[in-house]
């Protein structure tokens, strides 16, 4: 398990919060999306989690770990921040070299299967500066997947890859996922994918949690009245930026509807499918 | 050998500089070609010299030379401050960065000293194929067996000497660019050379106690004690600030 609590970040010169006072927790086999505008913290909370970044305040831990106070807490995590590599080494290397500095020895017969999966076999041999940014993102896949472990820490993983690229990352992810049942935290901007593959979701505003669950996605109607909409909080009703159109959802759709028909005419009804990407807009 | 260690050395000495390193390690068998070629263009002013003599006398060329250091300060950039800036240093997670840092030490001295012996050894190979057949060669091991302990002396003298601006490199090279760490490491050499020649802060640098010679009945074995010690300082003082330095680096 992989709990984080009330992490912040302050950066001194500039007074400014990074990361202000969170705190989660990612269960086994769980995988946890993060999303938030640019800026909004997720690299930063995922480097301070990978300990690149020292947080002002807050605790992490992994399996009970206290990450801060212990080294090696890392070695059953995977980690894709940035796919960077050495680049005087062939992409068989770079992995060999990962799995021998971290003690994983055993795993060295397993670099071609991983370097297959991720679509790579055929370069395995070729330098990373060969490779185009998606190829890197692939061999970062690769690095992050070698050895099989426990978690995953994936910053934008979706970038630079082209459709069938996605579709095989969501894929292995999941599979990878359920067979080891891994706790695996991604950030992305790709919602839709985001949306196919995670649990949960964390939104990140300003450093800032606001939101930490599993959004609603189940479809709402919107309902355009013939008059201005006047609030009654006994009706389970959000409004929209247009004061005559309201949006209720299907829980409560018959109550809602049969009480909102009794004081206005209803003009038309639409139904709004709901996305992550809506979730995150709005 | 731990693996983060002898990975690190087998990942520095594939690295094109450190091969490059060891090309200069090769230098007096060119030195000999170009002698066995034209004979006469290879003239040196003073006594003869044996196996011994030439190849310390070399020691002291490629020293003043310089190269060989700066590829050496080179290479601890590209371990070190490369990795930093291009972040590849995610490689080794939340591994002791202690052990990291140690780890990156031991094989830039590792590459410096493989060239240093291999230039060694050319060098007596190179006297014995071609510069024997000179006129300041005697043909001999040693020429002079009463000068060897003051020809001991120098070499380990700048052997110690090249292993401080190496840690200066290493020091810089956490922090700067490769450019600022090569230029820093020119700075510190040329003030290394300068300030033997001044009355107190001679001692200040280790190469300054050739002259405790003077001073004492046992003269070889006291000054280097009092060097060795002044370099113990310098490296522990340089390696204490590097240590922290380094640990505490933020990879935003």
């Amino acid at each position: 398990m992989i709990q984080v609590k009330n992490l912040s970040l302050k950066y001194q010169k500039a007074n400014k919060y990074s990361l202000s006072k969170v705190s989660f927790e990612i269960a086994d086999g769980e995988i946890v999306g993060l999303i938030g505008k640019n800026g909004a913290g997720k690299s930063t909370l995922m480097k301070s989690i990978c300990k690149f970044i020292t947080p002002s305040e807050g605790e992490i831990f992994m399996d009970n770990k206290n990450i801060r106070k212990e080294d090696y807490c890392l070695e059953d995590v995977g980690i894709l921040l940035e796919p960077v590599f050495f680049n005087h080494m062939s992409a068989y290397d770079n992995l060999a070299y990962y799995l021998n500095i971290h003690g994983k020895e055993q795993y060295l017969d397993e670099i071609g299967h991983v370097l297959a999966m991720v679509g790579l076999e055929k370069n395995r041999d070729q330098k990373p500066t060969d490779f185009s940014f998606g190829m890197k993102q692939r061999l970062g896949l690769a690095q992050a997947l070698i050895g099989y472990p426990k978690k995953l820490i994936l910053d934008e993983p979706f970038v630079g890859l082209d459709p069938v690229g996605v579709k095989d990352l969501i894929t292995i992810l999941k599979e990878q996922v359920k067979a080891n049942n891994m706790q695996v935290i991604i950030s992305s901007h790709q919602l839709y994918e985001l949306n196919e593959l995670c649990d949960r979701v964390l939104v990140l505003y300003n450093g800032e949690l606001v939101f930490d669950g599993v959004p609603d996605f189940s479809p709402h109607l919107l309902v355009t009245l013939d008059r201005e909409y006047e609030a009654d909080s006994s009706l389970d009703v959000i409004a929209t930026d247009d004061a005559r159109i309201i949006e209720v959802g299907m829980n409560t759709v018959d109550r809602t509807l049969r009480a909102v028909m009794q004081q206005y005419q209803v003009q038309s009804i639409e139904t709004k499918k709901n996305s992550l990407e809506q979730f995150f807009v709005e | 050998m731990k693996p983060l260690l002898k990975n690190e050395i087998k990942k520095t000495f594939k690295r094109t500089d450190a091969r490059v390193l060891l090309l200069l390690g090769l230098w007096p068998m060119l030195l000999s070609i170009l002698v066995v070629m034209k004979p006469d263009v290879f003239k040196m002013d003073g006594s003869a010299l044996g196996a011994f003599e030439f190849a310390n006398y070399m020691v002291i060329i490629q020293n003043d030379i310089f190269l060989p250091l700066l590829v050496t300060v080179l290479i601890a950039s590209m371990s070190l401050y490369q990795e930093i800036t291009k972040k590849t240093i995610y490689f080794y997670k939340d591994i002791p960065r202690k052990n990291i840092l140690n780890a990156k030490y031991l094989s830039i001295y590792g590459v410096y000293f493989v060239f240093l012996v291999l230039y060694l050894l050319m060098s007596y190979v190179a006297y014995y194929i071609a510069f024997i057949h000179q006129d300041m060669a005697t043909g001999t091991f040693i020429a002079y067996p009463d000068e060897m302990a003051d020809i001991i002396y120098t070499v380990i003298q700048i052997v110690l000497g090249a292993t401080l601006y190496i840690h200066v490199g290493i020091l810089l090279a956490v922090r700067f660019s490769t450019g600022m760490s090569m230029f820093g490491v020119t700075l510190f050499y040329m003030f290394a050379k300068i300030v033997p020649n001044f009355r107190i802060l001679k001692f200040i640098f280790p190469i300054g106690y050739k002259n405790v010679i003077e001073l004492t009945s046992h003269p070889y074995l006291f000054s280097m004690v009092l060097s060795l010690l002044v370099y113990a300082i310098y490296h522990f003082g340089l390696y204490t600030y590097n240590k922290k330095t380094f640990q505490k680096i933020q990879f935003h």
